[in-house]
């Protein structure tokens, strides 16, 4: 499985970031001014121009790698969306995306961080701790940041789940009854394709949780709500069959990436 | 909505000239149809993730949806889009610009 690379940084790329979303409408216009329109939906991509500044060799090595490895705009790769929210149905976690063991109780309609009622409550009816996780397709060894919501009645210790096969990594946090963002980051030394974040809570523990969110960057971003749709696109490809770098100094590169998707 | 902000208004006749040089003319339309140009700027990465995620929510141009018109309140309950695509610049973390077009969708 190819990845794009991430910086040095942890980062995906650098600003600007372009993002494009393109549809396609079949429309047949009245002469009323009435219109028909009909979504094709096969046919909606998702375009990223990414713009590189002060790259190092290894980092330009670590795209053209992909580049020559994927065969300029033949093969696919997996895209982290910089962008974007790698979770999806950050606010609804009672979805099937999310895996939850079963005396983990998920339920929804709690007031959240942002003045709405779309929160989740979290009730461990178990003898021992019980998580609830969602699994993405990102690779397990790049560096990602995980956030969410958290707040509880009475102090509690929860722990932030980030786990792939034959590895999970535990952040203790502790809740109070405001609301407060926790967030753990890093990555896993595991090299696996599929990575998963969650909570986990202690027995007999009760936490509202909201808005969890997953970059592939080192720092959390603003939050940003997803529903059926995260930012990890398994089928990206380069726009162009030509890769220009220009070096600018020793060391010191610069390129513009064109990447494209389908987003269904 | 932002400044600069532009809003139109469109009617839609049909004028048949005769030899005598005297003019018919009807209207195709019911009412006008608005249109609204929003350009938006500085704007923070959760609100313009929002913006794009309600273009593709709606299936771009295929959704209806009310708006609100900002000049004056007045609610159209059938709008689209008008274009295909959205492109959302993010040039920093509380910078990001966008743009789309309202169209009032006539009956």
């Amino acid at each position: 499985m190819l990845y794009y690379p991430q910086l040095t940084t942890g980062a995906v790329t650098q600003f600007p970031v372009t993002r494009s979303i393109n549809m396609r409408t079949v429309g047949n216009q009245l002469s009323s001014g009435y219109t028909i329109r009909m979504a094709d939906t096969g046919a909606q991509k998702i375009q990223w121009r990414l713009q590189y500044s002060s790259l190092t060799d290894g980092e330009r090595s670590s795209i053209e790698s992909l580049f020559e490895a994927s065969q300029g705009q033949l093969d696919t790769f997996t895209f982290l969306d910089p962008a974007d929210n790698l979770l999806m149905w950050s606010e609804d976690w009672t979805q099937t995306v999310w895996t939850a063991d079963p005396l983990l109780q998920v339920s929804g309609g709690v007031s959240d961080a942002l003045g709405g009622d779309d929160a989740m409550q979290l009730t461990n009816t178990a003898q021992t701790t019980q998580q609830i996780v969602q699994n993405t397709n990102g690779p397990s060894g790049f560096v990602y940041c995980y956030s969410v919501y958290l707040r509880s009645g009475v102090p509690t210790t929860v722990q932030l789940v980030v786990t792939a096969t034959g590895q999970t990594v535990l952040t203790a946090v502790t809740t109070g009854s405001s609301w407060s963002r926790a967030t753990a980051s890093g990555s896993l030394s595991v090299q696996e394709e599929g990575v998963g974040f969650g909570v986990q809570l202690p027995a007999g523990a009760q936490v509202e949780a909201f808005g969890a969110q997953v970059e592939a960057q080192p720092g959390a971003g603003l939050y940003k709500k997803t529903i059926d749709l995260g930012g990890v696109y398994s089928s990206t490809r380069f726009s162009s069959d030509l890769l220009l770098v220009t070096a600018t100094a020793p060391n010191q590169n610069s390129c513009q990436i064109n990447l494209i998707s389908n987003l269904t | 909505m932002q400044y600069p902000a532009q809003r139109s208004v469109e009617f839609s006749t049909t004028a048949l000239q005769f030899v005598d040089g005297s003019e018919q003319r009807f209207c195709n339309y019911q009412a006008p149809l608005h249109r609204w140009v929003i350009r938006l700027s500085l704007l923070d990465q959760s609100e313009l993730q929002e913006f794009q995620e309600f273009f593709r929510g709606i299936a771009g141009p295929a959704g209806d949806f009310a708006f609100t018109d900002p000049w004056d309140g007045t609610n159209y309950p059938s709008c689209s889009l008008s274009s295909d695509s959205i492109a959302g610049v993010l040039a920093g973390e509380w910078n990001g610009q966008t743009s789309i077009t309202v169209l009032e969708n006539g009956s």
